[in-house]
This record gives structure tokens, C-alpha cells and sequence, in this order.
């Protein structure tokens, strides 16, 4: 049985994109609508902007997602998922994927999550770090040892890899 | 992240992120996304979906939508959904968009004899 997976941020890249968009109507299609539903040109960023461009979190979700459902869409009736799963805000993706939401529903919502998650950023300095190589574990207990601060385990990712979230005063105490 | 290093971690890498996303700081744009998804229709898909917030398989739309707005401030269980899916049959993983690497890769140090690909 096969399962379609669908990543979070972190998967964005300078030039998204701009190859099914130049070589497949489809998905010149959906990426026009995306920029009319959105009211800016996202693709813009996509195919021409910088690293740093892109790692703004209100461009990087509406990117990511827009680049994977793209996929999903023109792969039509290839596209036979046994389940379906998303990381973070792949799971929007999984769900537009898989016909839970619409392509225009997913992609207000994706937008509505980035901006109102960078509001919430601008509030407490904050950030994540992966921690590679200790036990899931290990890195639970210290973590419930940092008092004062909110730092607390964010993606159990795979054996060794534990990314923790909180704030940047967290981050440099312990 | 000094007392991490010194209870043995191999590394520690400080992620090109803008906030503690899955964190209770996320609190505010939970309750801010849980309008927008409260006025949006959601149907059943298509198969199951495993959401993050507990690695299970999830067909009725009404569970589907509580966990979308729960996930905002919970952590991601990626091991356990792999997992799960595992157990539960899928023998292949088929990542889609982005380098196309970033999953396959968590996934192979999941289970190394499962396929995985990319579109």
C-alpha cells in the first residue's frame, strides 16, 4: 500500500516551482489562481526570490504547500493514495491532497496559519533547534529542568532527531 | 543548548524559523487559525489521513478539523505516524514537492528497508 507524504517548512527553494509552471498548463493554472486568491503574486517570490525571501514564515507556508499540491493535482489520476500524511503544514497539504479541503480553501487557510503565526513570533523572541543524536528521552528531561522559560520538544522527527521550540532566552541558558 | 551538548547530543542545530512553532507561544494564532477553520468547510477524504497530533488515521472531517486547530501548540509525531502507517500496511512513501528528501530521509532512519520516492 502506498502512502503520499507532505512536507513542512523547510523544504522551500530559490526557484520553486517555476519549471511546472513554465512546462505544465495545469499547474500555470493553479499557481495563477494562487496569486489571485492570495492578491500578491507569490509566485513571484517562488521562482525569483532569495533564500531569505523565502524564509519568511507568512511566504514559506503558502509556498510550500502551493509547490507540493501542484504536484499532487497534476499527477491526476496517477495520484491513487492508501493514506495520506503532511509534516506541520503539510498536513493542509495532505488534506487538500486528499480531497478533506478545497485547493482554494487550503490555500486561505495555509495563509491565514503563516500570518497569524508571524504576529505571534513578533510577540517573544523565539526560535526552534533540531537536537541531533540524544535520546528522545534525554532530551525530555532536560528540557522539564529549564525553569522560567517555555522550551519545550516541537517534532519527534525520527530516532536522533528532536526538534525543540521556545524562547531565544531559552535557548542561550541552557 | 550547552546542557544538551553535555548530556551527550551529537549537535545541536538552530533552525532558520522565525518563532517556537508547535510551542505554547503559538497560542495566540491557534486561536486566531481556529476561527478561519471553524468557518470552513471540510469534507471526508479520500483515504485516511494521520495527523500529526497523534499518529493515527483519521477519515471523519468532524475529527479532522479539531486536530488541524490542536496542532498549532502540540508537537508533531512524525516517528509514531510512520510507525503506525507501517504497521497498518503501507509499504511505500511517496513524498511530494520540495527537495523531495526531507521526509524520505526521516522516514529510511524510521525503517531502513521501506521505498520511498519522490514526485
Amino acid at each position: 500500500m502506498k502512502a503520499y507524504v507532505f512536507p513542512g517548512q523547510g523544504s522551500q527553494f530559490e526557484g520553486m516551482g517555476r519549471e511546472l509552471y513554465e512546462t505544465n498548463t495545469q499547474a500555470n493554472d493553479l499557481f495563477e489562481q494562487a496569486n489571485e486568491i492570495l492578491g500578491w503574486r507569490i509566485t513571484d517570490i517562488m521562482f525569483s526570490g532569495t533564500k531569505e525571501d523565502l524564509t519568511q514564515t507568512n511566504v514559506t507556508q503558502p509556498a510550500v504547500f502551493l509547490e507540493s499540491i501542484v504536484r499532487a493535482k497534476i499527477a491526476g489520476s496517477n495520484f491513487r493514495p492508501d493514506a495520506v500524511a503532511g509534516h506541520s503544514l503539510g498536513e493542509f497539504t495532505a488534506l487538500a491532497a486528499a480531497g478533506a479541503l478545497s485547493f482554494a480553501d487550503a490555500l486561505r487557510l495555509v495563509d491565514q496559519r503563516a500570518f497569524a503565526m508571524q504576529k505571534a513570533c513578533e510577540l517573544v523572541e523565539s526560535t526552534m533547534a533540531a537536537v541531533l543524536g540524544l535520546d528522545d528521552a534525554v532530551v525530555e528531561q532536560v528540557l522539564s529542568g529549564i525553569e522560567g522559560e517555555i522550551v519545550v520538544p516541537a517534532n519527534y522527527n525520527s530516532p536522533g532527531q528532536l526538534v525543540i521550540s521556545g524562547s531565544k532566552k531559552a535557548s542561550k541558558s541552557p | 543548548m550547552i546542557k544538551l551538548t553535555e548530556a551527550g547530543a551529537r549537535r545541536v542545530v538552530v533552525l532558520p524559523v522565525g518563532g517556537a512553532f508547535h510551542s505554547p507561544l503559538m497560542q495566540p494564532a491557534q486561536d486566531e487559525l481556529a476561527q478561519a477553520i471553524n468557518s470552513t468547510d471540510f469534507a471526508n477524504p479520500v483515504c485516511p489521513v494521520y495527523q500529526n497530533v497523534h499518529g493515527q488515521p483519521v477519515t471523519d472531517h468532524e475529527l479532522i478539523w479539531k486536530n488541524l486547530i490542536a496542532q498549532l501548540t502540540a508537537f508533531v509525531r512524525w516517528t509514531q505516524t510512520v510507525e503506525n502507517m507501517l504497521a497498518n500496511g503501507i509499504s511505500e512513501f511517496i513524498e511530494v514537492g520540495g527537495s523531495g528528501a526531507v521526509l524520505c530521509g526521516l522516514i529510511r532512519r524510521i525503517n531502513k528497508e521501506v521505498a520511498t520516492d519522490a514526485i
